[in-house]
């Protein structure tokens, strides 16, 4: 257990005829109050998006495991002056999602309390919150409640009394590395994403690949690609200014569907893409609300886990005082960019920027992927000191082994094959069955480097090292049930270029004579 | 009768013998396999070909045969029996664990062990199982060699004292989660007992975590019990907390609360919060109250308000909740403490989270204490205890609407009539039809003032949750209510601005239906109301719909589409829509109406959609 959590009394819904009050309660021991006026206009976009995040909270993709009977765990509510955003996970930690409130359509009473806190989101609310409508006053009230409005209104809670993981404060923060990574934006028409999540929707693939894949041509607007079934969805309007092909593809695509009930009503839609099998960010557009999606690369890989640590090998030590400053300035202005940050302190942008995404990962601030901005948000009501952050952030050895490998230019890629399995397959698709060659492609690379003569790692599309050898030590003895040694995370860095991306299946033609039984059925599950 | 499937299972064993026969070369034999007509039945057959296919190449053919061991099959005969039990059975299997621990191929090795261990009885599994995990895991090994031996037994069986014990000797950082993981099981009749005592003892001064770690998966509720009573007596006020907090079992045995009780008496205040931290814990047995009276009656007696609360929207029964919610409220009076207290017994009880489902449990309340509630505290019924008013199979409130409906009490009447709204069907209770009944009447003669049934109507749809009907037409069959407020006054609906609104707002899908339909009607009020809710309407064409509610949401996009600029709205989404991929979407339908539309506004004519004349040249 890392933490603990503790509301006086239950968040609810109470509506009647003519009002609507969302009273959310937070940790009794965060000073927050926030008791505002929702406008009208913005009711229903706000009942959605906090809808669509009770989805994500609830939402889990993996098998049905012991874990799965665990509790969910409530979002994170933050108060700032231009906005208030809730965030939170799904069950899976694969996805996390924030639905970012535009102070303007929030009409205040009374004392306004800047600050961050759990909220009390339950099941039960979550259903309520269909009863909120536009036609009627609507007031959200954020506050801690206390045994005063604990008999004043209903009776306590025993259950959220929630143990917050390490796990899980771990994925918030790593969250913060992953945003910060630089990327691809797309704007995109809310329809054409909505037309790949119906697509999916209808046409499911059983088999691997089951990429989403971008692609953005020169001088063209970027195109979605749909595996294995090279379904493109072209992205109108959606501009990216490269000059030569660009090609990144992302997995985990059936969690896209989180965004499904709120494209319809969408003004605008955004991607940001950080990679090949790095995370994604999804922004929807409502009017006066927004829904960011973030997803890790593939859903098994989750926020909390593995995905960060790599991530989050590269942050260089920070300068402590820089890192006071740049908290007192955050605490002030509660957003800031990094560069006008540096102006203000006279610093070096590269070390403010370091001292800030290590206030992230203290949980002492969150970057706004939208604005390309710090926002100061303290996660914990006592903030987490060095010694706890090493134990949230194991130092990982071979990371960092690997990243002196690669600074010093000591890593000879000798080669890099590709091997190609091809196998026909039937589909059925919107329009019928259709049949494809799908090409599953593993990459042998071979490389050099001081401390190992030979190492050699065969790399899956994902970018995944599904086998490997190397003749250092690391590797003598331990296999690789410790994981890749650092050499073989060196070559993986390193052979990125040689390994593009390319389709993973081809158009096929039925063979003469060739009857059903000719043709693999897609009814093997394969891992992503 | 003759088992159909035999003559399947003698054709795939003739067609997999001819295939082997023909000479083919890997690949095309693993196409070939993979492309038989009857692969379904392969499974139960390739216990035949398994060893010679992973002979011949091990990758290629490792995934046809490993997802298909399975403990039965057909032999060439047809005959059902144990392919492993025979001799050529054995001597197959024997050679498939060799071959999968050589190549540390841990699938498959279970999969092969799994087979192994079907040679002997049930409950001598487990000694299988730990005798073939010792013989491999003698003191030779490396460490990342006992890594892998102990992936390929993870999940086959269960450890016993001496095996887990050597197994922490050997290695303990390695094994200490595998020993976690492979606990005896709990056996019915020994719920007191403890599993792995004497590693429990072994551990204790060695590795505190691990302790208690272990001491939380497998101590006996009669050792934990043991512990807790010596805690009591010897533990500070100050270390109380922590230490019962890491001896708290995974699995909370049955009457922990007599354990809470006995806490609560000797320690007061220090085991409070420990006490309040697992309270949800405290669970009926079938043939007992799991502690639940004693400690109810312990909170009374120490004025513990909060867990006696939580004790009654948590473990009790109904018929105890409401007792003591009746008991409340006959004490009602102003200014005096029932009233604070029955507002403790407000609210959520358990919450259940498992997969993708939630549950959550509220008490229901019956109806006589309803009554009483109504009489003395109108406006908590109407608060904070509506939610606790179920209309179902065993409850069905006749009183107590009798009693809202002569005070025409009109939140609390929607609330109600939202319940009963969608009670009909063959399998519901008659006395819920009945009440529907008396509401429809209420409700018919709201109709005086088309604005106040609008409102009050739309009121009443809008508190039904989605989801809440199962079939729609049996529901307006067997329920008065249904009939009145979904189907016979859509026009009455066009009112009230509000109430369309509030409709289209609704969650609920036939709530939506229902307001589509009303736009949809040729009146100029439905016009007006249509191009006024555009925002929703338009929405309506990129969602998923059925066909029947989709084709009523177009016939109001129509009328929405009277001037040009709300026309020039439904056109740009409609046409976005034709680019949707989904099945079913009736898009003949959707071309007619943009059809229509741009028909009515020539102006609003792509390029493509221009009349073309062709004249003879």
């Amino acid at each position: 257990m890392f933490m603990a959590i503790d509301y006086a009394s239950p968040s609810a819904l109470q509506s009647s005829r003519d009002r609507n009050e969302l009273d959310l309660r937070s940790a009794g021991d965060r000073p927050l109050r926030l008791v505002a006026d929702v406008a009208p206009a913005s009711v229903l976009p706000f009942r959605m998006a906090l809808s669509a995040l009770g989805e994500l909270i609830h939402s889990d993709d993996r098998w049905l495991d012991a874990a799965s009977y665990s509790q969910v765990l409530d979002p994170v509510v933050t108060v700032h002056d231009d906005r208030v955003f809730f965030e939170a996970f799904s069950r899976d930690q694969s996805a996390y999602g924030v639905v970012i409130v535009d102070r303007t359509v929030l009409e205040t009473r009374g004392e306004v309390r800047p600050g961050t806190t759990n909220i009390d989101f339950t099941a039960w609310l979550w259903g309520a919150l269909g009863e909120m409508r536009s036609s009627r006053r609507t007031c959200l009230r954020l506050d801690p409640g206390g045994l005063e409005l604990q008999t004043e209104k209903r009776g306590g809670r025993f259950e959220p009394k929630a143990d917050l993981p390490e796990a899980w404060v771990r994925g918030f923060l790593q969250m913060q590395a992953a945003a910060v990574m630089p990327g691809t934006r797309l704007t995109l028409a809310p329809v054409d994403l909505l037309s790949a999540i119906r697509f999916l929707r209808y046409t499911k693939a059983k088999i691997s690949p089951r990429a989403l894949r971008y692609e953005l041509p020169p001088g063209e607007d970027a195109r979605l690609i749909i595996e294995p079934f090279e379904h493109e969805v072209p992205l109108r309007g959606a501009r990216h200014g490269r000059t030569e092909l660009r090609v990144i593809r992302t997995w985990g695509r059936r969690r896209l569907r989180l965004l499904e009930p709120l494209l319809p009503y969408a003004s605008a839609a955004r991607v940001y893409l950080k990679g090949r099998a790095l995370p994604s960010f999804y922004v929807v557009d409502l009017p006066g609300v927004s829904f960011v999606l973030g997803l890790t690369g593939w859903t098994t890989q989750s926020f909390t886990r593995s995905a960060g640590q790599e991530l989050s090998a590269g942050l260089g030590e920070a300068d402590p005082i820089l890192s006071e400053q740049a908290l007192a300035a955050l605490s002030a202005r509660q957003v800031i960019r990094s560069s006008e940050l540096a102006a203000q302190l006279g610093a070096p942008v590269a070390a403010v920027e370091l001292a800030l995404s290590r206030l992230c990962r203290r949980g002492r601030a969150t970057y706004d992927i939208e604005a390309r901005a710090f926002r100061h948000r303290e996660l914990f009501a006592t903030p987490i000191d060095a010694s706890l952050e090493a134990e949230l952030f194991p130092p990982d050895e071979r990371s960092a082994a690997a990243a002196r490998l690669l600074a010093g230019g000591l890593v000879r890629v000798d080669g890099c094959s590709v091997e190609e399995t091809t196998s026909l397959r039937s589909f059925k698709t919107p329009e019928g069955k259709i049949h494809r060659e799908v090409v599953h492609r593993d990459y042998r690379v071979r490389g050099s480097m001081p401390g190992a003569q030979r190492t050699e790692i065969v790399v899956s599309e994902a970018g995944r090292v599904i086998f490997g050898t190397c003749s250092c030590a690391f590797f003598a003895e331990n296999l690789l049930n410790r994981g890749p040694c650092a050499h073989m995370v060196a070559l993986l860095d390193a052979s990125a270029p040689e390994r593009p991306d390319a389709p993973s299946s081809r158009a096929a033609s039925v063979p003469e004579g060739g009857g059903p039984s000719q043709w693999h059925r897609s009814t093997e599950e394969d891992e992503e | 009768m003759r088992d159909p499937y035999i003559e399947r299972a003698k054709a795939l064993h003739r067609e997999l013998d001819r295939l082997l026969a023909a000479g083919l070369g890997d690949r095309e034999l693993r196409d070939a396999i993979e492309g038989l007509e009857d692969r379904s039945l392969l499974p139960f057959v390739v216990h035949r070909v398994a060893r010679g296919l992973l002979e011949r190449d091990p990758i290629l053919f490792g995934p046809v045969v490993r997802p298909r061991l399975l403990l039965w099959g057909y032999d060439g005969r047809g005959k059902w029996h144990r392919p492993w039990r025979t001799a050529v059975g054995k001597v197959d299997l024997e050679w498939l664990l060799r071959f999968a621990e050589e190549r540390d191929d841990a699938p498959l090795f279970k999969a092969a062990m799994q087979l192994h261990f079907d040679s002997v009885a049930w409950r001598k599994r487990d000694a299988l199982f730990r005798k073939e995990l010792r013989s491999r895991f003698h003191r030779g090994l490396r460490s990342a060699e006992r890594a892998s031996l102990l992936e390929r037994f993870a999940g086959l069986g269960h450890l016993d004292d001496a095996s887990a014990i050597e197994l922490y000797e050997a290695e303990p950082n390695l094994c200490k989660r595998f020993i976690l993981d492979h606990v005896p099981p709990v056996e019915w009749d020994a719920h007191d007992r403890d599993r792995l005592p004497k590693l429990l003892d072994r551990t204790r001064s060695r590795d505190p975590l691990f302790h208690f770690a272990l001491y939380r998966t497998t101590v006996g509720s009669a050792t934990w019990r043991r512990d807790v009573q010596s805690l009591i007596e010897q533990a500070s006020d100050a270390e109380l907390d922590s230490e019962l907090e890491r001896r708290h079992p995974a699995a909370p045995p049955s009457k922990i609360g007599d354990v809470f009780a006995l806490l609560l008496e000797k320690r007061g205040d220090a085991a409070t919060p420990y006490v309040h931290r697992h309270l949800a814990d405290t669970v009926r047995g079938i043939f007992g109250s799991g502690g639940y009276e004693t400690l109810i009656d312990l909170a009374r007696r120490r004025g513990d308000e909060r867990l006696w609360a939580g004790l009654l929207r948590y473990v009790a029964t109904p018929k105890e909740y409401n007792a003591a919610v009746r008991e409340l409220v006959r004490d009602l009076t102003d200014g005096g403490s029932s009233r604070d207290r029955l507002l403790l017994l407000a609210g959520l009880g358990r919450e259940l989270n498992f997969g993708r489902f939630s549950v959550a449990r509220v008490q229901p309340l019956h109806d006589d204490v309803a009554c009483a509630l109504f009489d003395r505290a109108p406006e908590l019924l109407d608060g904070v205890f509506k939610q606790h008013l179920f209309a179902g199979w065993h409850e069905t409130y006749p009183h107590l609407l009798d009693r809202v409906l002569a005070a025409e009490h009109e939140d609390l009447l929607d609330f109600l009539a939202s319940r009963f709204v969608t009670r009909g069907g063959f399998w519901v209770n008659k006395k819920l039809t009945v009440a529907a009944e008396k509401l429809s009447r209420y409700y018919e003669g709201l109709r005086r003032d088309p604005v106040v049934f609008a409102e009050r109507s739309s009121n009443v749809l809008a508190q039904v949750p989605p989801f809440a009907i199962g079939s729609y037409d049996a529901l307006l069959e067997g329920n008065r209510l249904a009939r009145l407020l979904y189907e016979h006054a859509p026009v009455d609906y066009l009112a009230s601005s509000r109430a369309i609104r509030d409709l289209l707002e609704s969650p609920e899908i036939h709530a939506q239906r229902l307001a589509f339909r009303a736009l949809a009607l040729g009146l100029p009020s439905a016009r007006r109301l249509a191009a006024e809710n555009i925002d929703l309407l338009a929405a309506t064409l990129l969602r998923p719909l059925h066909r029947r509610t989709r084709l009523v949401a177009f016939a109001a996009l129509l009328n929405a589409a009277d001037d040009e600029v709300t026309a020039a709205k439904v056109l740009s989404v409609a046409r976005e829509a034709m680019h949707l991929p989904d099945l079913r979407y009736p898009k003949e339908e959707l071309v007619g109406l943009i059809g229509r539309i741009v028909h009515r506004h020539a102006a609003l004519r792509n390029e493509r959609e221009r009349n073309v004349v062709y004249r003879s040249a």
